[in-house]
């Protein structure tokens, strides 16, 4: 697996299956990247359909300088934060929270599967945004530092300072519940 | 929460309709381009038929930078006291002036070496003009024998904006070569006249054109003459009066002044005329000279609207 590249090369060539193979792949974990800027998973799933419908509509040239799903995840990234400014405008909390419930639960059955990952996504839900967005990346998604810093929108080293602080936090969060981060 | 199916689905339908509606857009353009490019090249004939011919487009106007200069003018008028010898030198040449000296000799009681008379004509002081070639002209006007005119050129080429008196009087003269404009008059008013103190009078009194034209009453330690008439005294306003306002002559007034130079009261006698359409109580011509100015003397007391009316008709004249 080329990380997406050959399913997206496929999809321009006119193969609409590149992209459902794209989709398929790549869907739930975006969501749950994404909900760490939107601040629940039905808007994050928009803006994961958004950055689909980017992809198929404007089919903007991937150059390879870094991975496909780093790009891809960049691109998602610019969409919520669009997606985010919007909905400060027109801020309807109280329906999106009951929504954010009923997905999270399935997203943990569906994307997480394991008690581990679930427990550990619990706990990044606790600490800050951007301690929660570098630990998913790196650890969930599995993105070196630079491609974390990448998709982020920062430098190598911001990421790195983020990802030590996020890990004293997300320590002190897992101690809190009676677990390990050693275990973890 | 959809499953990625769905959303593969949602995304596929919304590229559908996008490219639907990018491939109608594409008609339109296509079949407006022509519409649209005909109707640009009729705007365009349009504008170049209603257009006028380039011949016809009115220029600017050249800009017409009129030469200023600022000159001074010097005038400088000498006269000897017994010959006709009148220099005048104009440096500025800008200015002009004319100089008509005759000379005579008066005989009667007083002795009179000599008279000269200084005559500017058609040239009020202070008088700004313009020449035919644009350039800036001033006129230095006066009556001043012995007497350093100076004059700043005005850089304006407006008209004459200044009315002053037109000057013809007969001053009679000695003159000194320089120094400070105080006339010595030496005159002999009119046969008969009796000047016990020596006298020598200016006709015109302080504000007689002695000394370039400045206005009567400005000079009070000058000659100042005076005198009575019918009981009323009378005092040199300064003003010289034009011959066709003076009447008949009513009399004779016997007139004084001092000497600013030494102190000395000099006395003389002249004839007094009435002013038409003014009442001789306020004021009066006093004529020095048999053929000379008339000068105006005003009652001591006299209203000030009479020499108002009096200037208002002056300036008619």
């Amino acid at each position: 697996m080329d990380n997406g590249e050959s399913s997206y090369r496929r999809f321009l060539a006119g193969d609409d299956g590149g992209m459902v193979e794209l989709i398929r792949v790549y869907k739930d974990g975006l969501i749950i990247y994404l909900s760490s800027y939107t601040d629940n998973l039905a808007s994050a799933e928009d803006c994961v359909q958004d950055t689909f419908i980017r992809l198929a509509v404007k089919k903007p040239h991937f150059s390879g300088r870094s991975t496909f799903k780093t790009w891809l995840y960049t691109i998602g990234r610019n969409i919520a934060i669009d997606h985010a400014r919007k909905r400060n405008r027109h801020r309807n909390a109280g329906q999106e929270e009951l929504e954010a419930v009923a997905d999270v639960s399935d997203l943990e059955s569906g994307y997480l599967v394991t008690e581990r990952r679930v427990t550990l996504y619990r706990a990044l839900e606790r600490l800050k945004k951007e301690y929660r967005q570098a630990l998913y990346l790196t650890y969930f998604e599995e993105f070196s530092a630079t491609e974390a810093a990448d998709v982020m929108g920062k430098s190598r080293r911001q990421v790195e300072n983020l990802l030590y602080n996020a890990r004293k936090a997300l320590r002190s969060e897992l101690e809190k519940e009676g677990f390990s981060y050693d275990d973890i | 929460m959809m499953t990625y199916k769905e959303m593969a689905e949602n995304v596929l339908e919304a590229r559908d309709r996008y490219e639907e509606k990018k491939r109608r857009r594409g008609i339109v353009m296509r079949r407006c381009i022509p519409a649209v490019t005909g109707l640009c090249a009729a705007i365009a004939a349009a504008v170049v038929m209603l257009r006028p011919p380039a011949d016809k487009i009115p220029h600017e106007p050249d800009i017409i930078i009129a030469e200023t200069t600022s000159s001074t003018s010097y005038t400088e008028v000498t006269t000897a006291p017994s010959s006709a010898a009148v220099t005048s030198s104009v440096t500025a040449p800008a200015a002009t002036a004319t100089a008509k000296t005759t000379s005579s000799e008066h005989k009667g009681t007083v002795t009179t070496t000599a008279k000269t008379s200084v005559k500017y004509e058609e040239t009020p002081h202070g008088e700004t003009g313009t020449r035919p070639d644009g350039k800036t002209t001033t006129t230095a006007a006066g009556t001043a024998t012995s007497a350093k005119t100076t004059t700043a050129a005005k850089t304006t080429t407006a008209a004459k904006t200044t009315t002053a008196p037109k000057i013809t009087s007969v001053p009679k003269t000695t003159t000194s070569p320089a120094g400070p404009i105080i006339p010595t008059f030496t005159t002999v008013p009119s046969a008969g006249g009796e000047v016990p103190g020596g006298g020598e009078l200016p006709p015109g009194g302080g504000g007689a054109p002695v000394s370039g034209g400045e206005p009567a009453g400005e000079m009070p330690d000058r000659f100042y003459p005076f005198g009575d008439l019918d009981g009323r005294r009378y005092c040199a306003y300064g003003s010289d009066v034009p011959a066709d306002m003076t009447e008949s002559c009513i009399g004779s007034i016997k007139l004084e002044a001092r000497d600013p130079e030494n102190g000395e009261i000099r006395y003389m006698t002249a004839p007094v005329y009435s002013i038409t359409g003014f009442d001789p109580n306020q004021i009066i011509a006093v004529r020095f000279d048999e053929g000379g100015g008339y000068y105006l003397y005003t009652e001591l007391y006299c209203d000030a609207t009479v020499l108002d009316s009096f200037m208002a008709e002056y300036y008619r004249h």
